[in-house]
């Protein structure tokens, strides 16, 4: 199974990284070196959609982790979208969720960006 | 497997070691569980555990520059599918991972270990003259 990668720019300079087919360990490296070719410290927010993601095993999550560590490191936001649910099974067994930022959906997504951004206007942050 | 239960389904593919051989692993196995009556959920555990095995294998088992070969069996009988990972790499237990602390320690091994442990109910390892077998089950009927 392939990979298909789609890389576009968001609001807030950000970018969504869309990952197609099967993110296992034949697909992880072209993974990483897209993401060490397109993310760097100017991107501070990145959501990784996985709607259209079918299999992810535990090479593809790696990627993901040191992704995250990365965004941490220069204090960017990193958001998981639309976990297929064999996808979120995944994540679940190796009790990856915690401490990551996880949509069900664009919606929901959404609704926390924008209580974020009221946050930083009402000098919460 | 219990051996009191006729084995309905028995079939054999051999790998080399290099990481692009998912594909065809995939392919053994979708083709392998098509005529069995599980759901999608069990295709899909099976398929996962067998890639972290695969990809331990390759990974740990062998130098990366030698040309090696994995032989994998799945057979099956009326409540359970059973697949058998025989290698030529040095000793190596894949099973005695321990689970790492995910985000500071980005262990290659412990994460799909504890995916196999996990996506199926037996596994045992051998070590047999001078090769490593690796059984995993996965029970469907019972």
């Amino acid at each position: 199974m392939s990979l298909e990668i789609e890389i576009h720019a968001e609001p807030h300079e950000g970018k969504r990284v869309s990952l197609i087919g099967s993110l296992d360990s034949s697909t992880a490296t072209q993974l990483q070196e897209k993401i060490d070719h397109e993310i760097d410290s100017t991107v501070h927010m990145l959501i990784i959609d996985l709607k259209r993601l079918q299999f992810l095993s535990s090479a593809g999550l790696r990627v993901i982790f040191k992704t995250k560590k990365y965004m941490d490191s220069h204090e960017g936001k990193f958001m998981l979208l639309n976990l297929q649910p064999q996808v979120r099974k995944v994540f679940d067994i190796i009790k990856a969720l915690d401490g990551m930022n996880v949509f069900r959906s664009e919606e929901e997504m959404d609704e926390y960006l924008t209580a974020m951004q009221n946050k930083v206007l009402d000098g919460d942050a | 497997m219990d051996d009191s239960e006729d084995i309905i389904l028995s079939r054999h593919i051999q790998l080399s070691n290099k990481g692009s051989e998912c594909t065809r692993l995939y392919e053994f196995l979708a083709d392998s569980l098509e005529k069995l009556p599980v759901t999608k959920e069990f295709k899909h555990d099976l398929k996962l555990a067998s890639e972290e095995l695969l990809a331990n294998i390759i990974n740990y088992g062998y130098d990366k520059n030698s040309e090696e070969k994995i032989d994998i069996e799945m057979a099956a009988d009326g409540s359970s599918v059973r697949i058998t990972f025989t290698d030529s790499a040095r000793e190596f237990n894949p099973l005695e991972r321990n689970a790492p602390d995910m985000l500071n320690d980005l262990s290659e091994g412990g994460m799909g270990i504890l995916l196999v442990k996990s996506l199926t109910d037996e596994q045992h390892y051998k070590r047999d003259n001078d090769y490593n077998v690796l059984t995993v089950t996965k029970n469907y009927n019972k």
